[in-house]
Parts: C-alpha cells; sequence; structure tokens
C-alpha cells in the first residue's frame, strides 16, 4: 500500500503537537485525521477503521494503553504505535505486551516515525 | 518509632513528593519540547516547499529572501530541543531513583547521568567531567542502592569542583581489588593538584558496606563494597 493511500488516526490531548504532525505528514503525501482523547479514538476506529494509529500513552481520562486493549479487541487487524516519554517507557513496552506494533520516545524524528509507519503499513511485524 | 524512624519515614514521603513532582513536570517539558520540534520542523517544511516552488518556476516566483537564515534557526532550534530533551531525561531518571527496587547499580550508567545533570556545575569553574568508554556491555555493578551510588558519586564530584577549576576530569569505572571503583583520575597525572578535601562518608552509616573514597597520587578512587543487609523493615 503506497502512503497516500494509508488511512492513519493521531490520537494525543497536546492539541498543538498533534495537529502540527498532521499537517507535517500531509507535506508528504500521508492524511490523517485528529483526535484528542480515548474515548474519540475509539469512536473513530469504530466508524472508520484506519490501517494505523499513533496513539499516545499519557492520555487523560482513558489511558492509551485502555483506548490500545479497546482496538485490539475489536480491531485487531489496525496497527497501533505508541508515543511515550521518556520515563513512561515502561507504559511503551507494557504496550508491546499488548500487542501494539512498536513505540516511540517523545521529542520524536518525523522521518523515523515514517519509517516505523511504513513498517506497520506493509505488515512486517 | 524512634526519632531517627520517624526522620526516615519523612524522608521517604519528601523524597517519594519531590521523585513524584519532578516526575510529572520533566514528562511535560517532553510535551513542551515536542511541540516546539513538530513547530519548528514544520516551518521548515514549508521553507523547503517555498523553495521548491521558487525552482519550479524558474526564478518568476521569488525564493523567501531569509531562506539560508531561516534554516540555520530551525537546525539551532532542533539542537536546543535535543539538549533540553537529555537533560529532561537525566532529571526524570534521577527522579526515579528514590522509588528504585534495585539492590545494586551499574556504576557506568549512575555517572554518567550524574554528570549529565551537574554539567553546569562544573562549568561554572570549567571542569568537564569525561566518562571513559568501557569494553562495551553493562558496566560494574555496585552492591549498592542506586541513590547512594549517585551520593557517593556526586560527593567526589563536588568535593574535585570546589579544589579545582579549569580543567578535564577523566573518569575510568572499573574495579579495584575486585571491588567496583570509579576513578577521577586529575589532570597531569596530579602534579600541581591541590589538596581534594574528600567526604568522610556518603550516607548516615558509617564503616563497611558505605562507598570510600581515597587520595592517590594522580587520581581520586572510589570504592564500593557490598552494603550490608539493612536492618529489618528497610
Amino acid at each position: 500500500m503506497e502512503k497516500k493511500d494509508w488511512n492513519v488516526l493521531l490520537v494525543d490531548d497536546e492539541r498543538d503537537f498533534v495537529t502540527t504532525l498532521s499537517e507535517r505528514l500531509a507535506l508528504r503525501g500521508i492524511r490523517s485525521r485528529v483526535v484528542f482523547d480515548g474515548e474519540s479514538a475509539l469512536r473513530e476506529v469504530a466508524e472508520n477503521p484506519p490501517h494505523l494509529v499513533i496513539l499516545d500513552v499519557m492520555l487523560p481520562g482513558m489511558k492509551g494503553l485502555e483506548v490500545l486493549r479497546g482496538i485490539r479487541a475489536g480491531f485487531p487487524n489496525v496497527k497501533v504505535i505508541l508515543l511515550t516519554g521518556h520515563g513512561t517507557t515502561k507504559n511503551g513496552i507494557e504496550g508491546m505486551k499488548l500487542g501494539a506494533f512498536d513505540y516511540m520516545i517523545k521529542p520524536l524524528d518525523i522521518d523515523v516515525l515514517i519509517e516505523k509507519m511504513t513498517e506497520a503499513a506493509g505488515g512486517r511485524r | 518509632m524512634g526519632a531517627s524512624g520517624k526522620n526516615t519515614a519523612k524522608d521517604g514521603r519528601e523524597a517519594a513528593f519531590m521523585g513524584a513532582v519532578t516526575a510529572s513536570i520533566t514528562h511535560e517539558v517532553q510535551n513542551v519540547l515536542a511541540i516546539i520540534q513538530q513547530s519548528a520542523g514544520l516551518m521548515g517544511d514549508l521553507l523547503h516547499v517555498s523553495r521548491m516552488e521558487s525552482l519550479k518556476s524558474l526564478g518568476l516566483r521569488k525564493g523567501f529572501k531569509y531562506h539560508d537564515k531561516f534554516s540555520t534557526l530551525i537546525a539551532a532550534i532542533g539542537e536546543q530541543v535535543e539538549r533540553g530533551s537529555n537533560l529532561s531525561d537525566g532529571l526524570n531518571r534521577l527522579a526515579h531513583v528514590p522509588d528504585s527496587p534495585e539492590t545494586t547499580t551499574d556504576l557506568r550508567t549512575a555517572a554518567g547521568l550524574l554528570f549529565s545533570l551537574i554539567g553546569r556545575i562544573a562549568r561554572k569553574k570549567r571542569i568537564e567531567f569525561v566518562l571513559e568508554s568501557g569494553a562495551g556491555g553493562p558496566g560494574p555493578r555496585a552492591q549498592c542502592p542506586p541513590m547512594l551510588a549517585l551520593m557517593a558519586l556526586y560527593g567526589v564530584a563536588q568535593a574535585i569542583i570546589d579544589a579545582v577549576s579549569g580543567c578535564t576530569i577523566r573518569v575510568a569505572v572499573g574495579a579495584a581489588e575486585d571491588e567496583p571503583s570509579v576513578d577521577f583520575i586529575l589532570p597531569e597525572d596530579g602534579a600541581g593538584s591541590p589538596p581534594i578535601d574528600l567526604p568522610g562518608s556518603f550516607d548516615a552509616g558509617e564503616g563497611a558496606g558505605s562507598p570510600r573514597a581515597t587520595s592517590l597520587a594522580d587520581r581520586i578512587r572510589l570504592v564500593f563494597p557490598p552494603c550490608p543487609a539493612g536492618p529489618a523493615g528497610d
């Protein structure tokens, strides 16, 4: 699948971060939708299942790992890449055990993110 | 509970409070840095798009006059984000030390963490601590908890900072007499170095188990003997 065909959902309560990331992805030909909390993420996934979800672990309310569990339970083909902070890498590792494709630490390099997205979209893992 | 026990419990609560707040704030700092990084990245992306459009128009559409200057500034922002991220990472790891269940410490990791955190303090005296690279793999492990190891390393580093200025201190992690050790190697093999007033003790307890620092001709050696078992309930 080519990048232009990817259906990507970005989930992060840091609005400036996630909207800017979405714009940068768009400039690279990758379309993405943005939501700011876990409940909205699960709704979006149910209504229009994406190929990839980029999911922050430290969401207010429903935590990222709960969202991950929900996605894995209902939509096992949806690949999830987690975003963590330096102090929360154990959440990233826990997320891998729960079926996340990979995790990345913020601040993140967009080129590395796209590499991981490419791997995930290609189903290499 | 005696006065000492009460103090220990109070110290523990204070350390837990400081750790929790610091960890939370460093997480927020990482988010701030992530926003700065992505915003600067987007500016860079748009500059690139602008240049490409100018080139495609064969010069009919003027390029941005300050393209190169902006590119340099965006690169500088990226470098500072990385610097801030490393500092925040170090502070976050320090914040988690008090609640670490570890009873042993990787001395190379601990020394690296300490020097990343006290770089500014050392620079005020124009001192740089340079951790020598090891043979690869995990470093020697001290048989004591991470906070005790950090405090011992800091005690020696601070004593050196108090005594000398304007020099590089190489730091070698290894073993001395079969005990894990850290050597702070003085400039010019110690020739002309003033006496360094080393701390007598690095924790509340004295004697066996407490790291001990010794002045040698060309270095300060910090040795980590095994810690004695703590009292029941510790």
